[in-house]
């Protein structure tokens, strides 16, 4: 079948499409590889700390930023492990979780959302290359 | 016209590209924690990007330990598109200075290793193209 797709992320295609050569395979054949493994992950159970992570901060973001705007919260295996006034207290106790955690959130409420938002990265860094590699 | 004099006091040589090298600042880095990551790194400087530090993701994931939140990444427009960063807090040491600051990476793909301009801003520095060295500097009074 013919599909066309409208509005997708042209990085994320080009990405994909470099993917789909280095593995040997038609865009089409690396389109249905990837509409599979999806189909078969979504509905895996097991969530991964990254997310368990990031959805505890954004099912507490509201409260936080309420109660507890310019100190320093740390997340990690998916519950609130703290809220600290120095970022020097939150260093310590991240440093004490133990060396098998491997992803956690370290933010300072309020002012990191400042940081947010959209850049510019002018020329993505452009190398040169031989036209014939491209 | 301007007169100003400064003292060169650490120097990096430029790394090799495909046709121009490139000029680069050495630094070390350290998770926020303390940990030394990699050091006496060679990264290229680049002007064009806002960020701080862009790091391979190979090596990002030493930072993982204290990652913003998703929704507080950001993202830069590049000539190809939109690329999403994923950022966490870090210690950089260049020369004597000790900052903090944020180490990126993209969220798809591999990433690269450059230095920014929200580092940039922080230093005093001279390209100096024809000597292929990239210098922090001191004003001289």
């Amino acid at each position: 079948m013919t599909l066309v797709i409208k509005k997708l992320n042209p990085e994320i295609v080009r990405l994909f499409k470099a993917e789909a050569v280095k593995r040997g395979l038609l865009l089409n054949q690396a389109i249905e590889e990837a509409i599979t493994l999806w189909l078969n992950t979504g509905r895996s159970v097991v969530e991964t700390d990254f997310e368990a992570n990031n959805r505890v901060y954004e099912s507490m973001k509201e409260e936080l930023r309420k109660n507890h705007s310019g100190k320093f919260i740390v997340i990690a295996e998916g519950r609130l492990v703290g809220v600290f006034s120095e970022e020097s207290e939150a260093i310590e106790v991240l440093r004490r979780l133990g060396e098998h955690i491997k992803h956690a959130i370290l933010t300072q409420v309020g002012a990191d959302d400042e940081r947010a938002g959209e850049l510019e990265w002018w020329g993505g860094s452009i190398e040169r290359q031989s036209a014939q590699n491209s | 016209m301007v007169g100003r004099v400064y003292r060169a006091s650490e120097c990096s040589e430029f790394v090799d590209a495909k046709k121009n090298p490139a000029p680069t600042l050495t630094l070390t880095l350290y998770s926020i924690t303390g940990d030394k990551v990699i050091e006496n790194i060679r990264i290229p400087v680049d002007t064009g990007y806002e960020g701080p530090i862009m790091l391979t993701s190979e090596l990002y994931r030493f930072f993982m330990r204290a990652e913003l939140p998703r929704t507080l990444w950001r993202s830069y427009r590049t000539l190809s598109g939109t690329v999403i960063m994923r950022a966490s807090r870090a210690i950089v040491k260049i020369a004597n200075m000790e900052l903090e600051t944020f180490v990126e990476s993209p969220f798809l793909g591999e990433g690269k290793l450059l230095i920014g301009r929200e580092l940039l801003n922080k230093l005093a520095i001279i390209i100096d193209g024809r000597r292929k060295e990239t210098c922090l500097v001191e004003d001289i009074h």
